[in-house]
């Protein structure tokens, strides 16, 4: 019934043919004839992957885009209003009363010395008006935070990321906007506090009948909350059609493709021998750093990183460690390469203690072991060439080999990967993430290893480039029975992708088993509330 | 808070060991205190009797770190170690080579100095900021382009040059005020303005730039945007939220050099004959006087680590996020 | 006979270093990249032309000998005790003569009347005539007319020369495939600077051998040659402290930042010593202790030019070892990031050594720090020569320098009338080249600070 009367109710936005350059390079478009409407209290996605120029879009609506970017031609109707053509002064007023915008990294988006107090009071009209603060504080607890009077007083610092993202949801809701631009609004956040400001949203919108831009590269978030899907792709919209069509049928391969990638589905599992004995083995981990509370006294208090975790890996299985920020995953990781201290605990590797082995017996069998890392652009060496990336291991694990049988490797396994020949020459920059990934994952399989650890590899790639990545991963598993230990906070990716897995929270380990068993009926509240909090494609 | 400041205080100390061995190596091991005798009497047919009562004039005579014809302590203070080097911590600055009490002589002296670079420095702050502000606001145009060259062509011209010039100018083609001296009390605001008018324009090349960089940086950031779609206006946004971020650095680069605004400036001091302590200096340099340089080089090193623990408590002032431990 | 002072090596390895980073740059495309936009900026090149002009001039300076003499007592030939520069020879019609005393810009008499016997025996109060230089017009006894002649004649000339140059060099081919210098070749600007540089030169050059352009100082000398002569040291300074400086402040840097632990606690507390000492004074004690041991040690040092010379290199010793903290705190710093980057604990993960890491992933990744540095402190070290000079604790009282030129002038500023040339030629030399630094340190910051905005500059 609802949608019957937004079809009725006129349009609030109207974007038509806009186009967008740069102004160094006005040849290059990057925003092509785009159009569409928002129509009062509708919801509308705007969904690409990055650099499809989703952002600039929104930030074209409000009108703050950098300066070096230049609107060639185009109209932007708000309210009946071309607000590409009206005074800087009266878009001050529309930014004020009509339309806000709330951001991805809600920790930069706050001014870190203004009190919360001070930075909502000037998202009002009237912002010295004696019961401010009473409007503040309603404010704040109608977006769910219940101790406004007290976080009103605060710093951005002394919040956690869920709670900013609410104060700046406040902040864009103060003025009653009929529309809200909400970019990437919960990228940042982890997946269960995700799901509670996405709520929040759907709320807001009901309760206050205002219209949402929402910009996301995520499929299964923008299918939570909209009634409208925009795709766009480098620059040019190339599907629009309400959420509901969209999801069941979309037209455009692209989508098809987009809607296939968000859900990973591993194509072939193979059975996994159970008799035969640990690849990796870790029996009750500690990981404690220590925190000086000060120079002179002896009072030393621990943060507990990883505190008495245990786990196997059989050779040619996956087991994937799971967590929220901070849950100590990712020290797991770091504490089996030895790139961090153990406090207690033993990591046995094919049945040989890392942690005892000296130094020669170590650099004979650290090729057994690799890890591939989560940013493709911060772990190559920007000042060196691919080939001297890959090789660097090689040459230095194993110097029996003579410069011929490197090159031979290289050649091979750079094609294996993916890659051209001519890419060995070629600088880490010239490449684009999901290449780099395939350099990174080139560099340690060189060696042979039996156990690779993955430390959230696809988490920085779009989701076409992840399936990508991750086909190529499962392909190399099938041929050469390698075990990884894959670290990620997407529990939907790792339940189709792992044989078993761990879920960690706060540095305990809450549950580990096979992962059928614990995505279809855990035992455990936390893993619930977690597997709860994925959102899933309505279709 | 107390605690913290305590702390720092004993942090000081070794570094200050430092300062003074080092002053020490350069002043009496680099050079035994024989041949600076020697210079200070002119170097030729200079007699070893001479030499010996200059030094002995002068507490040089004894020998460096530890004295054999004397017994128990005295053996270790009776050197020049211990009366050279180690009474500074006592703020014993001891006697100057010609014969004076440096002691009296600093505390003479640093009101003046005060008195030109307190001046100098807020003048000046004032101006710099105001002009960056202005650049920032014109930011990407012709006025902000123009600006910074001006500015770079300011800061390559050499201090020396604006206060030779300026003296020429102001003092000797216009008699607008004396050329130098100093006279105490009020009187000495005419003698002041000159110094001040000309450090204060030194400082604006280089001042404005960087200032303008730590405003430009904090325009870039985020929480500016968030500010400009509350539909605040720039110059709000300038003032509210950009110059209270940016403010943090400036604050704190300041409260550094506030202590060590009592060494003075060495050559606005030295041209315009200001009576206070960075004359001082070179005239001792000048007269390679060296008991004072020493005496300089300790009360510089305690000024400047007093500076860094006013930084660091102005930064809990100033920044919500600092709290010190 | 080829004579090398101690800074003339040093200097020699500073170009042979800066050729063989180009060398590198030229191999490596990012770098390579990085620089070529400094050199499609336009501040970028009109102050690198204007840069190259002062350091060959420096470079000239450089190549110093001692001239063979025949001696009729001996009848054999001796070397002079006096050393001399190639730049010497070059500028010989300039330098060659001295005045009596103080003449100004392009005078052709003495500054001060003097009492001048006349062949009548009647003495005259009178502006005596200059003897070598301003009253001996080459093509018309207009001085306003023949500086027009003289100038027109050097700009044909440096046009026959640019032809020749444009015919001979840049159009053969090898120029067209290289993709560093053909666009510098098609650059407009490169060519405009290029070509007002030369004219300025030759100009000087022209018109200074028949004038003394910038006057003569207290002893008749050319005040436009000690300018020039003034280049090398300024350069020398700029340079010559900064090679002191970085091995201390790249290798400390590094180790407090990569290795951590008590050599980091080590080495912070090594600089922050250093630190806590006001500059003025350090610098200040240290060479006041040099010329104590000069004094007392006059045997070793006994050519007056190797003494200058000394003196010279002994004060960018000082200035290098008093300047390397802040450098080095900045390298420990970025070194520190660079531990926790991924793809260095990538290569930890293969057990490289300490040793290699540094060598291969922290050293060249840290680079750009190093260069933004260099530039930036050369223009301030420029600028701290005069002052040191100022204060007595510069360089030598008889090398040339403008901090001498400056000090001198405080004087002649004070006489009436004013003697005011020595002073504007300082002013104008050091101007110039402190301020084309700047603007080159900019484009360069610009160019290799990733944080740096290239939206605003």
């Amino acid at each position: 019934m609802t949608r019957e009367l937004i079809k009725i109710m006129n349009n609030l936005l109207k974007i038509k043919n806009l186009c967008l350059n740069i102004k160094s390079n006005s040849d290059e478009e990057i925003l092509k004839n785009i159009s569409f409407e928002i129509k009062k209290s509708e919801v509308v996605s705007l969904i690409g992957e990055s650099g499809s120029g989703k952002s600039l879009t929104a930030l074209s609506i409000i009108r703050l885009l950098e300066k070096s970017c230049k609107i060639k031609k185009g109209e932007i109707i708000f309210s009946g209003k071309n607000i590409l053509r009206i005074e800087e002064k009266e878009m001050r007023m529309i930014r004020k009363k009509d339309i806000s915008m709330i951001f991805q990294e809600p920790m930069r988006s706050l001014n870190p010395v203004m009190s919360i107090r001070d930075q909502l009071k000037e998202s009002y009209m009237d912002y010295n008006s004696k019961d401010i603060n009473q409007e503040i504080i309603k404010n704040l607890i109608s977006v769910g935070i219940k101790d406004a009077d007290r976080v009103i007083n605060l710093y951005p610092h002394q919040l956690s990321g869920g709670m900013k993202q609410r104060v700046m949801i406040a902040m864009a809701i103060a003025c009653k906007p009929k529309l809200l631009i909400a970019d990437e609004p919960t990228t940042s956040l982890d997946v269960t506090i995700q799901k509670q400001v996405l709520d929040l949203l759907i709320e807001l919108k009901e309760r206050l009948n205002m219209a949402i831009l929402f910009i996301t590269h995520d499929l299964s978030v923008a299918s939570q909350i909209s009634d409208k899907i925009i795709v766009m792709k480098s620059g040019e919209i190339i599907e629009s059609n309400p959420s509901n069509i969209f999801f069941q049928n979309p037209e455009n391969l692209y989508s098809q493709s987009l809607l296939e990638s968000s859900s990973y589905k591993r194509k072939l599992k193979k059975n996994i021998n159970s008799e035969s004995s640990d690849v990796l083995d870790v029996k009750n981990l500690k990981v404690f750093f220590k925190e000086k509370n000060s120079i002179l006294s002896r009072n030393f208090s621990y943060i507990k990183a990883v505190d008495d975790v245990s786990f196997k890996i059989k050779p040619g299985s996956t087991h994937a460690i799971v967590g929220e920020s901070g849950s100590g995953k990712t020290t797991i990781a770091k504490a089996i390469m030895g790139l961090s201290h153990v406090t207690s605990g033993n990591i046995k590797i094919c049945n040989k203690n890392v942690l005892t082995m000296n130094g020669l017996e170590k650099r004979n069998f650290r090729k057994n072991y690799q890890m591939i890392f989560q940013d493709p652009f911060s772990s190559l060496n920007p000042r060196m060439r691919v080939g001297a990336i890959i090789k660097e291991g090689l040459c230095f694990l194993r110097p029996e080999l003579d410069t011929k049988d490197v090159d031979k490797i290289l050649y091979e396994i750079i094609k294996n990967v993916g890659l051209d020949e001519s890419s060995l020459g070629k600088y880490p920059h010239q490449f684009s993430g999901g290449q780099r990934q395939r350099i990174a994952i080139a560099r340690v399989l060189v060696l042979n290893p039996k156990l690779l650890i993955c430390d959230e590899p696809t988490s920085s790639l779009d989701v076409t480039v992840q399936k990508q990545v991750l086909d190529l991963l499962m392909e190399i598993q099938d041929k050469t029975n390698i075990s990884y230990l894959f670290i990620s906070h997407d529990i939907k990716l790792i339940s189709n992708i792992s044989d078993t897995i761990s879920v960690m929270h706060k540095g305990k380990m809450v549950e580990s088993g096979i992962t059928s068993d614990i995505i279809n009926n855990t035992a455990n509240d936390y893993t619930r509330n977690l597997l709860q909090s994925v959102p899933q494609i309505k279709k | 808070m107390i605690k913290y400041i305590f702390k720092r205080i004993i942090y000081a100390i070794p570094i200050l060991i430092g300062v003074n061995l080092l002053t020490f190596t350069l002043f009496f091991v680099v050079n035994s205190p024989d041949e600076v005798a020697r210079l200070h009497l002119g170097n030729k047919r200079v007699t070893q009797e001479q030499i010996t009562s200059w030094n002995e004039e002068r507490g040089y005579n004894n020998p460096l770190f530890y004295n054999s014809s004397e017994s128990g302590l005295n053996s270790f203070k009776e050197t020049i170690f211990y009366e050279k080097s180690f009474k500074l911590f006592l703020f014993d600055f001891g006697m100057s080579d010609s014969g004076r009490d440096i002691k009296y002589d600093i505390k003479e002296r640093m009101w003046p100095s005060l008195a030109i670079a307190l001046p100098s420095l807020l003048v000046g702050l004032f101006i710099n900021i105001t002009f960056a502000l202005f650049f920032v606001f014109f930011r990407s145009t012709k006025v902000d382009y123009l600006g910074v060259i001006f500015c770079v062509a300011l800061m390559s011209i050499s201090s020396l040059f604006y206060i030779i010039g300026g003296q020429y100018l102001i003092s000797k083609l216009l008699h607008l005020v004396p050329i130098s001296g100093y006279e105490h009390g009020y009187e000495s605001i005419k003698f002041l303005i000159l110094p001040v008018v000309i450090s204060v324009i030194y400082g604006i090349g280089s001042g404005t730039r960087w200032y303008r960089s730590l405003f430009l940086e904090e325009i870039e950031k985020d929480y500016v945007r968030t500010a400009k779609s509350k539909g605040l206006s720039e110059s709000a946004v300038l003032f509210n939220h950009v110059f209270k971020n940016a403010l943090i650095p400036i604050l704190t680069g300041v409260v550094v050099i506030l202590p060590l605004l009592f060494l003075g400036s060495l050559i606005v001091e030295s041209f315009f004959g200001i009576p206070g302590l960075g004359s001082y200096t070179i005239d001792a340099i000048q007269s390679q006087d060296f008991a004072i340089v020493r005496a300089m080089v300790f009360l510089g090193t305690i000024l400047y680590i007093l500076g860094l623990v006013l930084t660091d408590i102005s930064y809990t002032l100033v920044d919500p996020r600092v709290r010190l431990k | 006979m080829f004579t090398f002072l101690l800074t003339d090596i040093f200097f020699y390895m500073i170009v042979i270093s800066i050729i063989l980073y180009v060398n590198y740059v030229r191999k490596t495309p990012d770098i390579r990249e990085t620089w070529s936009y400094v050199f499609r900026n336009k501040t970028g090149i009109i102050s690198s032309v204007v840069l190259f002009f002062f350091i060959s001039t420096a470079l000239l300076d450089s190549i110093h000998f001692k001239e063979k003499l025949y001696d009729t007592e001996a009848d054999k030939y001796v070397y002079t005790s006096e050393i001399k520069s190639l730049l010497d020879i070059i500028l010989l019609p300039i330098h060659k003569n001295s005045e009596k005393s103080y003449s100004s810009p392009f005078s052709s008499h003495l500054y001060s009347k003097e009492t001048v016997k006349f062949t009548n025996n009647k003495d005259k109060r009178i502006y005596p005539d200059l003897l070598y230089k301003g009253n001996h017009n080459k093509y018309s006894d207009d001085n306003a007319y023949n500086i027009f002649i003289t100038g027109s004649i050097s700009i044909i000339k440096i046009l026959v020369l640019s032809f020749f140059i444009y015919i001979i060099i840049f159009r053969r081919e090898i120029f067209k495939n290289n993709s560093f210098l053909d666009p510098l070749i098609r650059n407009k600007v490169f060519f405009t600077s290029l070509f007002s540089m030369s004219l300025i030169t030759i100009l000087l050059y022209d018109l200074g051998s028949q004038y003394y352009i910038l006057g003569t100082d207290k002893v008749g000398e050319d005040v436009l040659y000690k300018s020039i002569k003034s280049i090398r040291t300024g350069i020398l300074i700029g340079t010559l402290t900064t090679i002191v400086m970085l091995p201390f402040a790249i290798f400390l840097g590094i180790f407090a930042g990569y290795i951590g632990g008590i050599v980091d606690d080590f080495i912070q507390y090594i600089y922050t010593t250093l630190n806590s000492i006001p500059s003025v004074l350090l610098i200040a004690s240290a060479i006041l202790m040099l010329q104590v041991y000069m004094a007392n040690n006059p045997l070793e040092f006994e050519n007056i030019y190797e003494r200058a010379d000394l003196r010279l290199f002994f004060l960018c010793m000082i200035l290098g070892l008093t300047s390397w903290t802040g450098l080095c705190r900045l390298l420990r710093g970025e070194s520190m990031k660079l531990r926790e980057v991924e793809y260095v604990q990538a290569s930890q993960t293969f057990g490289l050594n300490k040793f290699s890491i540094i060598i291969r992933h922290i050293v060249p990744n840290i680079m750009h720090i190093v260069i933004i540095t260099v530039v930036l402190d050369f223009s301030a070290l420029v600028l701290a020569e005069a002052v040191l000079s100022y204060v007595n604790i510069g360089v030598d009282p008889t090398t040339y320098s403008w901090g001498n030129m400056i000090n001198a002038a405080r004087l002649e500023m004070s006489r009436e009338p004013v003697v005011w040339w020595s002073l504007f030629s300082a002013f104008l030399f050091m101007f110039v080249l402190v301020l084309f630094a700047n603007l080159f340190s900019d484009v360069v910051r610009d160019a290799f600070d990733p944080r740096a905005n290239k939206n605003y500059e």
